[in-house]
């Protein structure tokens, strides 16, 4: 298939769409704020992929290199909105783990659109870094040379991050429990 | 606690990585419209085409100034012929050993008689072009007759016969043979032009005035015919090879024409260091990538095109061989009025004293605002300057390194104004690279000041960070520019 992508055969390149594009668009849900830009990267992602299948070596490991080149045009397609800004103040500073109740998410049965909800109400620079650390498995070094941003820089936004997916959680699902 | 946050977030990537959503259909028609469109040749990207100009009018500038020798074109197709049809003979003819040199009186005789009784035959070549008088008469001998009126007369003598022979097109003399020439086996095939005054005209062109130094516009010269001996001989070389014109007043009649190089005159300058300063006004035109999105509604009724003005000041220095390099700095001003349109947006309206009273609101966001970007380039500039008459033409161009300095104004965001440029990320100090080229027409107001006008173009690529890009909305900049030039 994608010796026929390759040759722009247009039927293996539709049929490729196909297969690769749920698992694109829900990447491109999970870093953008909102359908039209996920519509709007999704494209992107599949053209450059399109333009570039060359370098990939093999069917086993395309599915990678789509979810690489998705994740990349997402954030290009954040900078290129100038939304992207790392916030070092610390918002989350007061809240307090005591405060915090214990719940387990497993136990509520969360749909992957509710995911993008709890997501998107991140601001930028923590949805960013919790995407890539925390649900892409994306090393401190990694998140800080594609972002540009320093190492200590990505280690605490993403500690706050994970403060705010936490209160976010107890928000919307502490209700249920108690 | 955290053993319980980690199970959530393990949860959470193994939906996320479960999850899939299948994505609108006009998603694919895009995507197939895009590739159509990307199989089709692609339009000449902006650069292109201010390269593509720029290298018109620096070929069309050659090709004026080459242009400028006053030679007939027939007068020039007349003597190429005689020129090939000299060499013809003279290269199978046999030269006779016991030939002498013509007494060099003898032949101005010869010659002023001829000229006196067929005035009519030599009709037909045209009159060189005037020019203003000559400085110094390349005839010194008092003994020679000058020439009786501004046409032009063409002999030919042949060493055989030492009358010389009057023809009805332009004629090649053959200088008056000399023993050693002869054994050589060379002969002498030099047309050099010839004004009433019995001056040469590449030796007039000398005493115009101007900033441009022609002094030593002589250096190069294309001959056609070849290379002329101080006795006034001319020794067949190569034709079009590279000579050194000696005067020579046996050279009064014999055709010569010049295909110039020495039509680029040094430009003179009280000295090779030079500053400018320079303004500019004009327009800044942001990306279409930036701007444009086929799915999302965003920046809407967006000025998509800025104004843009400059100001620069260089300090330079030009070698002999006109080419000059500058270094300087610009500081560029840029507005941006934006209308910018967001569906369906997420924000989150932090409270720093309790994170868990964040403001979330939802749906379309408008942005509206007026920013002022202050940039400041560092440019590296090597340019040409070619005399074009009195003036000269300076072409230019090099990198340029780019940081934003400032960024001034209002935005509103729904309800929320912002004056702090750095809230909304429009303000970023990253460094950018990109090009600068103009054309400049250069003025000589006198001999330390020059005054130039022209456009200029800046094209600005990625920043030098590919994951960082403060330059993404500003892609290129035309501007009309005035310049002064201080030669020290």
């Amino acid at each position: 298939m994608i010796r026929l992508c390759i040759a722009k055969d247009r039927v293996a390149q539709k049929a490729l769409y196909e297969q690769y594009s749920p698992m694109a668009y829900a990447i491109c849900l999970r870093y953008l704020s909102n359908q039209f830009d996920a519509c709007d990267c999704l494209q992107k992602s599949f053209i450059k992929a399109f333009a570039n299948l060359g370098q990939v070596q093999s069917n086993s490991s395309l599915a990678g290199w789509i979810k690489t080149v998705t994740i990349r045009t997402c954030l290009d397609h954040i900078r290129s909105k100038k939304q992207l800004k790392f916030n070092d103040l610390d918002h989350a500073k007061q809240t307090k783990d005591e405060s915090v109740v214990e719940l387990k998410l497993s136990d509520h049965n969360v749909e992957f659109d509710e995911l993008c909800q709890l997501i998107d109400l991140m601001p930028e620079g923590y949805r960013t870094v919790f995407n890539l650390a925390i649900l892409d498995e994306m090393s401190h070094e990694g998140i800080a040379k594609i972002c540009d941003i320093s190492i200590g820089t990505s280690r605490s936004q993403l500690f706050k991050a994970r403060k705010m997916m936490q209160a976010l959680i107890i928000q919307h699902y502490g209700q249920l429990t108690y | 606690m955290s053993k319980n946050l980690h199970n959530n977030e393990q949860y959470l990537q193994n939906l996320s990585n479960q999850g899939s959503k299948v994505p609108p259909a006009p998603v694919w028609d895009q995507i197939e419209a895009e590739l159509d469109a990307g199989s089709k040749s692609k339009p000449l990207l902006p650069w292109m085409w201010i390269g593509g100009l720029s290298l018109l009018v620096l070929t069309s500038g050659f090709w004026l100034v080459n242009n400028t020798t006053p030679v007939e074109e027939s007068v020039q197709r007349g003597v190429n012929q005689a020129l090939e049809t000299t060499e013809k003979v003279l290269s199978t003819k046999a030269i006779d050993n016991n030939a002498k040199p013509i007494n060099k009186k003898e032949t101005a005789q010869l010659i002023d008689a001829n000229l006196a009784s067929d005035e009519q035959k030599t009709q037909k070549v045209k009159k060189p072009q005037q020019r203003q008088k000559a400085t110094q008469p390349i005839i010194p001998n008092e003994n020679l007759p000058k020439p009786r009126s501004s046409t032009k007369a063409w002999v030919q003598i042949d060493e055989n016969n030492t009358s010389p022979q009057q023809t009805d097109r332009p004629i090649i003399q053959q200088a008056p043979p000399s023993d050693q020439i002869f054994q050589q086996g060379s002969t002498a095939i030099k047309p050099i032009l010839i004004d009433k005054d019995g001056m040469r005209l590449d030796e007039k062109r000398k005493s115009e005035k101007s900033n441009i130094d022609t002094s030593n516009s002589d250096k190069l010269i294309l001959s056609t015919g070849g290379e002329e001996m101080p006795v006034g001989l001319n020794r067949l070389i190569n034709p079009f090879s590279v000579d050194k014109v000696q005067p020579n007043f046996d050279h009064r009649l014999i055709p010569h024409v010049e295909f110039a190089l020495d039509n680029s005159p040094v430009i003179r300058q009280v000295s090779p260091w030079f500053i400018e300063a320079s303004g500019g006004i004009g327009r800044e035109v942001a990306s279409p990538d930036v701007i444009n999105n086929t799915l999302g509604n965003y920046r809407i009724d967006t000025e998509d095109k800025w104004y843009a003005w400059s100001s620069a000041f260089h300090i330079g220095y030009q070698l002999e061989n006109n080419w000059y390099s500058k270094l300087g700095i610009e500081v560029n001003q840029t507005k941006d009025k934006f209308d910018y349109f967001r569906k369906d947006v997420t924000t989150v309206i932090m409270d720093s004293t309790n994170s868990f009273n964040h403001q979330i609101v939802k749906g379309d966001e408008w942005s509206i605002g007026e920013i002022r970007y202050t940039y400041l380039d560092l440019s590296l500039q090597i340019g040409y300057r070619q005399a074009l008459g009195k003036s000269v033409l300076s072409m230019e161009g090099g990198p340029i390194f780019n940081t934003q300095l400032m960024a001034q104004g209002k935005v509103r965001i729904g309800d929320r104004e912002i004056s702090k440029m750095e809230e909304q990320d429009y303000f970023k100090s990253n460094i950018g690279i990109g090009g600068r080229f103009s054309v400049m027409f250069d003025y000589p107001l006198n001999e330390h000041l020059w005054l130039s006008f022209g456009p200029t173009y800046h094209q600005y690529f990625e920043g030098i960070s590919s994951e960082s890009n403060s330059l993404d909305q500003r892609s290129a900049v035309i501007q009309a520019r005035m310049r002064l030039r201080y030669n020290f």
